[in-house]
């Protein structure tokens, strides 16, 4: 499986995670976000090169002006909690159905039926919350359980 | 058989066994509807396949035959002095909205299509018809609110596209009722999401859906009561506009069933019937789909040039039940074979009845010639839309599905659509026992103003709106927001479809679920008549105006509840008979309440009534912020001491008893002078009106100082001089402020017009009642001539500003 990361660039400004930072402080109530990054993970089930995850990741999934991509391997940020949320099995996706065309263009063929894209968000939190607060996060805000999944881990310095 | 479908035994089940298998299958069928199923297998000698039972599930859900509205209602009123009127109501629908609706179609001549399609369908002039429908879409809301909305609009622009031989939506509406959004979290019971996280979500999915399909949205209003807490209410509406003549269609023995669009996959299985349950700690989420507005948009566009070929003869939407109410409805008079194996599915292992029922979104059922089958598949292909023929239309009446070369459901029609027993229910009605309060006259009002301006129901939308494309498409010419700074709440908004033409519609909506607590008949009366009057407020008339009813309400088991229904319903064929604005399509949704533990939370029944007004010039709108100093402000319309239910009251705690009411005679005539007035002048130097705004939620105080603060103008008004009906005790200035009394308007009229508006406007209550201000400042003179309000403009706005800024 390769797995294709995009998030927004230092200098410039993510008005989803600006967003998402004050309905956490406004909506929760809960302080102290130094700084919350939102990564787009894609992963892809299918035997590809190199050079065609390369491209994939350059011209079709991040935006060149505004995003960085990292490939096989998460950004080097650094945070205290990393939130994943994904799907469930069998819940429309509608990115990854989006993605998997854009990939079938790219590379020239159709995928085969064991082959797949999927995605997931990474939420990159900076700032003293307790496991409690990140479990309410991820409840009352970012994961909704019936169609969504979330876990969640500490960082390190 | 085949192992992937199910026979399932119910001919020798008791009562209570039936009910836990509908409750394990999701079926939500009753004990009568059982027995029919069973009389209907034991003649047949055989029990039903899992496929069958669903089908009939699905076809007689609530949610497709409108088993409330068409049942038999024992209906007693009891009167304030205990008196009992009895009534039988051989079906509502019969014999109120659609009774009206007849009754009107004899006089005029611009009905196309009412109640038989996917949307009420009216004439706009002499080349285009517009479809107009308006849905509910409050339970896969309340489980996933961006989903569920924007599935909800998604569903209504289906409903457009499917209207006749098919309509261009080109705007949409979006009326939301919420919990309270500050509500404590700890408070909050288990699996209800937090009503500020739904209202988002909402908000975020109805604004993805609509803007990504390029459809405006112009209009909509956003309701908070704490009884919405478990069971939102999203109603998605859309307008559209297609070429005279396609108004009506059938398929054809012959015909090949064609779906086109997304593929099939478990989203959204058992939706209609969930609609029929209530909402526990335990509902599943199988019913909550995800909706993709860029398949809707590619398969829309294609849809259109199909049609403008002609090559098909029916199409429908597949909304909720799927496959199974959109080829149901559509071969019900005549027959069908479906082979559900050829349907394009998301993923494997799909049984056949999930494939059947599932409500995948984005997928229209086409019925195309057989001559015709290839240069439509062609045709859908060459966009990237899929488009499959899964079989064909028959003449022997029976509904057979396939599933690799077995038959797995068989059912004969007339069984499928007319051996659904009718329901008997109870229906009762009493007065409210509230009563009155006394509250304390007040030295001056400008707090309780400031506090009125900043209650959740009539606070600035402006958030919300803005997250909204109005501008798409490039038609729309009176804006949801208006004024000097662009955030002053115009009453409805008009589209000018058509770019050689100065032909308009307009679309407007009525709610006020508040008003219904004391009397439903008054709150669908002045739901009614606060559609129309926005629309003569922007300077419509009401010549030719269609409506769509949409009742939200909670269990119709409850008898009370249920003669509030018929109480509502009554009001809506008396009114639109009297006004002559028929109901051309509407909705209805029941079992809106949440079980939390032991109790039981219904909503408040709540009727939503939304309007479209055809206007000749378009160029006459009339938007609601003041347009300059020194001229003079009118008041059309009588006030009356109606504080029940009021803004006011709420703010202090109370209800009251005093609901407004409506005299539909003379606000007719008031609607229809005023609309005479504003077609007058051409430039906006020759026009009598400048400004005009209704008198809702909050009264003449609150609309008064919206067109100020719209405007950035300033404006004085005595009290005194405003007409007032009722007796001497009840004339006061809280009364006259707040009082939410239907059918006023103010009106903004320059000097040099004073005679000729006086002169047009005889005849009506009205009155002169102050003037514009170079000073930005909102003065009000008591009934005593003192100054009970006078306050900055830039304060009221911020009040009226704050609350919803999220």
């Amino acid at each position: 499986m390769h797995e294709i990361q995009v998030g927004y660039k230092e200098n410039k400004a993510d008005f989803t995670a600006i967003a998402l930072k004050s309905s956490i402080e406004q909506d929760l109530r809960i302080k102290g976000i130094r700084s919350l990054r939102i990564i787009d993970v894609y992963r892809i089930e299918s035997n590809l090169f190199p050079s065609q995850i390369q491209r994939i990741a350059k011209e079709l999934l991040h935006d060149p002006v505004t995003q960085n991509y990292s490939i096989e391997k998460p950004f080097s940020f650094q945070f205290d909690w990393l939130i994943e949320v994904k799907f469930h099995d069998n819940v429309t996706d509608n990115v990854a159905t989006a993605a998997l065309e854009g990939i079938e263009d790219l590379i020239g063929r159709r995928f085969r039926d064991n082959e797949w894209v999927k995605t997931a968000r990474h939420y990159l939190i900076e700032g003293k919350l307790s496991e409690h607060e990140i479990q309410r996060v991820c409840k009352d805000l970012l994961a909704n359980e019936l169609i969504e999944y979330y876990s969640y881990r500490k960082g390190h310095k | 058989m085949n192992q992937n479908v199910q026979e399932i035994k119910i001919l020798d089940l008791k009562e209570k066994q039936l009910h836990e298998l509908s409750n394990k299958m999701l079926l939500s069928l009753n004990k009568e509807e059982w027995k029919a199923i069973q009389e209907y297998y034991s003649k047949l000698k055989k029990n039903p396949t899992d496929v069958e039972l669903e089908t009939i599930a699905q076809t007689w859900s609530e949610h497709c035959k409108h088993k409330v509205f068409n049942a038999i209602i024992n209906y007693v009123e009891v009167d304030g002095g205990g008196k009992k009127k009895k009534l039988l109501i051989d079906s509502l629908f019969n014999s109120f909205i659609k009774k009206s609706t007849l009754a009107i179609a004899r006089k005029k001549s611009w009905l196309v299509s009412v109640f038989s399609d996917n949307a009420g369908i009216i004439e706009f002039n002499n080349s285009f018809d517009l479809a107009f429908k308006v849905e509910t879409h409050n339970h896969p809301s309340a489980l996933d609110p961006y989903g569920g909305a924007g599935t909800g609009i998604g569903g209504v622009i289906r409903d457009i596209i499917g209207a006749g031989l098919g309509a261009k939506p080109i705007a949409n509406t979006d009326v939301f009722c919420f919990g309270l959004f500050d509500f404590d979290f700890k408070k909050l019971p288990p699996k209800i999401l937090h009503p500020k996280r739904i209202a988002k979500g909402v908000r975020a999915g109805v604004r993805d859906y609509g803007n990504r399909m390029g459809i405006p949205t112009l209009n909509g209003a956003i309701i908070f009561d704490d009884r919405y807490l478990g069971n939102p209410l999203v109603y998605c509406g859309t307008l559209g506009i297609m070429p005279k003549g396609l108004g009506s269609k059938a398929a054809r023995p012959g015909d090949q069933i064609i779906v086109v669009g997304g593929r099939t996959g478990r989203d959204g299985i058992h939706g209609v019937t969930f609609a029929s349950t209530q909402l526990t700690e335990s509902t599943p989420s199988t019913p909550v789909q995800i909706g993709n507005p860029i398949e809707e948009k590619k398969t829309m566009d294609v849809i259109l040039q199909a049609r403008d070929l002609k090559l098909y003869n029916c199409i429908t939407d597949c909304g909720g039940g799927g496959f199974s109410s959109a080829i149901g409805e559509m071969s019900k008079e005549l027959g069908c074979k479906v082979y559900l194996e050829k349907a394009p599915l998301k993923y494997k292992g799909l049984a056949p009845w999930e494939i059947w029922v599932s409500e995948s979104q984005e997928r229209m059922i086409l019925s195309v010639p057989p001559e015709n089958v290839q240069k439509t598949i062609e045709l859908f292909n060459e966009e990237n839309v899929e488009a499959t023929v899964i079989g064909e239309f028959t003449a022997n009446r029976k509904l057979e599905l396939y599933y690799n070369n077995n038959l797995v459901c068989k059912l004969e029609m007339k069984f499928l659509h007319k051996g659904l027993p009718r329901r008997n229910m109870k229906a009762l009605w009493h007065p409210a026992s509230s009563r009155e309060p006394k509250l304390k006259e007040q030295r001056t009002y400008d707090l309780t103003l400031k506090r009125i301006l900043g209650m959740p129901n009539i606070a600035s939308k402006e958030s919300t709106i803005r997250q909204y494309d109005h501008e798409v498409q490039g038609c729309s010419i009176l804006k949801p927001l208006a004024g000097a700074e662009n955030d002053g709440p115009n009453d409805a908004a008009i589209i000018r479809p058509l770019f050689d033409s100065n032909e308009g519609v307009i679309v407007s909506n009525g709610i006020n679920p508040l008003y219904g607590d004391l009397d439903a008949y008054w709150m669908a009366a002045s739901a009614i008549d606060e559609a129309l009057r926005n629309i003569i407020a922007v300077g419509g008339s009401i010549e030719k105006i269609a409506l769509l009813d949409n009742f939200c309400w909670g269990s119709p088991e409850n008898e009370f509840a249920l003669g509030q229904l018929v109480r509502a319903v009554q009001a809506c064929h008396d009114f639109s008979l009297i006004y002559e604005t028929p109901f051309v399509s509407g909705k209805d949704s029941f079992y809106n309440e949440f079980i939390v533990g032991k109790k039981t939370i219904s909503i408040p029944s709540t009727l939503l009534i939304s309007a479209i007004g055809v206007m000749p010039e378009a160029s006459k709108r009339i938007s609601m912020d003041l347009k300059e100093e020194g001229s003079l402000i009118y008041i059309a319309g009588t006030t009356f001491n109606e504080l029940g239910a009021s803004h006011y009251f709420k703010l202090h705690g109370f209800i009251g008893k005093n609901v407004p009411k409506v005299n539909a005679l003379k606000a007719k005539k008031l609607y229809e002078s005023i609309s005479k007035i504003s077609s007058i002048g051409e430039k906006n130097s020759e026009r009598l009106i400048r400004a005009m705004h209704d008198c809702s939620e909050g009264g003449l105080a609150v609309a008064a100082a919206e067109m100020a603060f719209a405007g950035m103008i300033g404006m004085e008004i005595e009290l005194s001089r405003a007409p007032f009906e009722g007796a001497e005790k009840d004339k006061k200035n809280d009364a006259l402020l707040f009082s939410e009394s239907n059918s006023r308007f103010l009106i903004e009229v320059p000097e040099k017009f004073k005679q000729e508006f006086e002169s047009l406007v005889q005849g009506n209550p009205f009155a002169l009642i102050g003037r514009t201000l170079k000073q930005k400042k909102f003065i009000v003179k008591g009934l005593n001539g003192k100054e009970i309000v006078n306050s900055d403009l830039a304060e009221l706005k911020s009040a009226w500003k704050e609350t919803l800024k999220w």
